[in-house]
């Protein structure tokens, strides 16, 4: 690149032996990134894979000593929403079948397990799942947040808050939900599906028939 | 007349703590990683790691 001060072949070596390790510490994290976000064991580790790849191919412009992590991310990221993008014209888009789906989880459950949560998760609108995935569960920062998804530390508060809430009705109800609140009356949370929503969900059914 | 507006009292937050030590969704969400991340690294990633060490092998011997 023009401008860039040229390193010497030994420190051009070690910070490619510094970011192979790198790739391979962040594995384990990027793989549950990518479970998180579409749900789906095969589909999420080719997605980790395809990152990692366009990781070790734009190596050039990963600045050591920042937020790899973030960046890989980032990365993974940019390249889920461009395959859904790409692949949303093949499936058609039915919002009252959505909606009935929402409704039926919505149902109340005694507990917190897992598998509701898991489920739930994959309903919330794709910005409020990825957003309640980085940090709820990979413990990044507002910052680091923001970082990933390109918006302000304000969205990413307020996307995490209209997801915890959404989520929080998907496996508890309402009245639960409510009572949480302490007496205070929540208006409806919106539980749109998007267009790359019904995709996704098109695809991990595909997924789990073949 | 119904009241329209923010429910909330004043000097409540806008936007509730959300608070990933202690919020039970939290909790869930950070158990449901650790699952993935305690899982056997499948042998697609190592192969794909060991592509790239041939690929710095080559390099290295390149120079």
């Amino acid at each position: 690149m023009a401008g860039e001060i040229a390193k010497s072949p030994a420190v051009e070596n070690s910070d490619t032996e510094e970011f192979r390790a790198q790739l391979l510490a962040v594995i384990p994290a990027l793989r549950g990134f990518a479970r998180g976000l579409c749900g789906n064991r095969e589909l999420a580790d080719d997605m980790a894979q395809d990152a990692m790849m366009r990781a070790w191919a734009a190596q050039a412009s990963f600045t050591p000593g920042t937020n790899f992590r973030a960046w890989i991310f980032m990365i993974l990221r940019n390249q889920f929403y461009t395959t859904i993008r790409r692949n949303s014209r093949m499936v058609s888009w039915d919002p009252e079948v959505a909606e009935r789906v929402l409704i039926a989880q919505a149902a109340q459950h005694d507990g917190l397990n897992l598998q509701d949560v898991q489920d739930a998760l994959q309903k919330l609108p794709l910005e409020q799942r990825e957003v309640l995935i980085l940090i709820g569960a990979n413990g990044l920062s507002y910052e680091e947040a923001a970082e990933v998804m390109g918006c302000a530390i304000g969205t990413i508060k307020s996307r995490l808050a209209r997801g915890r809430t959404a989520l929080s009705i998907l496996i508890n109800g309402t009245e639960q939900y409510n009572a949480e609140l302490d007496g205070t009356v929540e208006k409806p949370v919106s539980l749109r599906v998007t267009a790359e929503e019904k995709t996704l969900a098109a695809r991990n059914e595909t997924a789990r028939q073949s | 007349m119904a009241k329209i507006g923010n429910p909330k009292p004043p000097g409540a937050p806008i936007i509730k703590a959300f608070d990933t030590h202690s919020d039970p969704i939290a909790i869930a969400l950070k158990r449901l990683h650790e699952e993935v991340e305690a899982e056997e690294i499948p042998s697609e990633f190592l192969n794909l790691l060991a592509a790239i060490d041939r690929k710095m092998d080559a390099k290295a011997k390149g120079e």
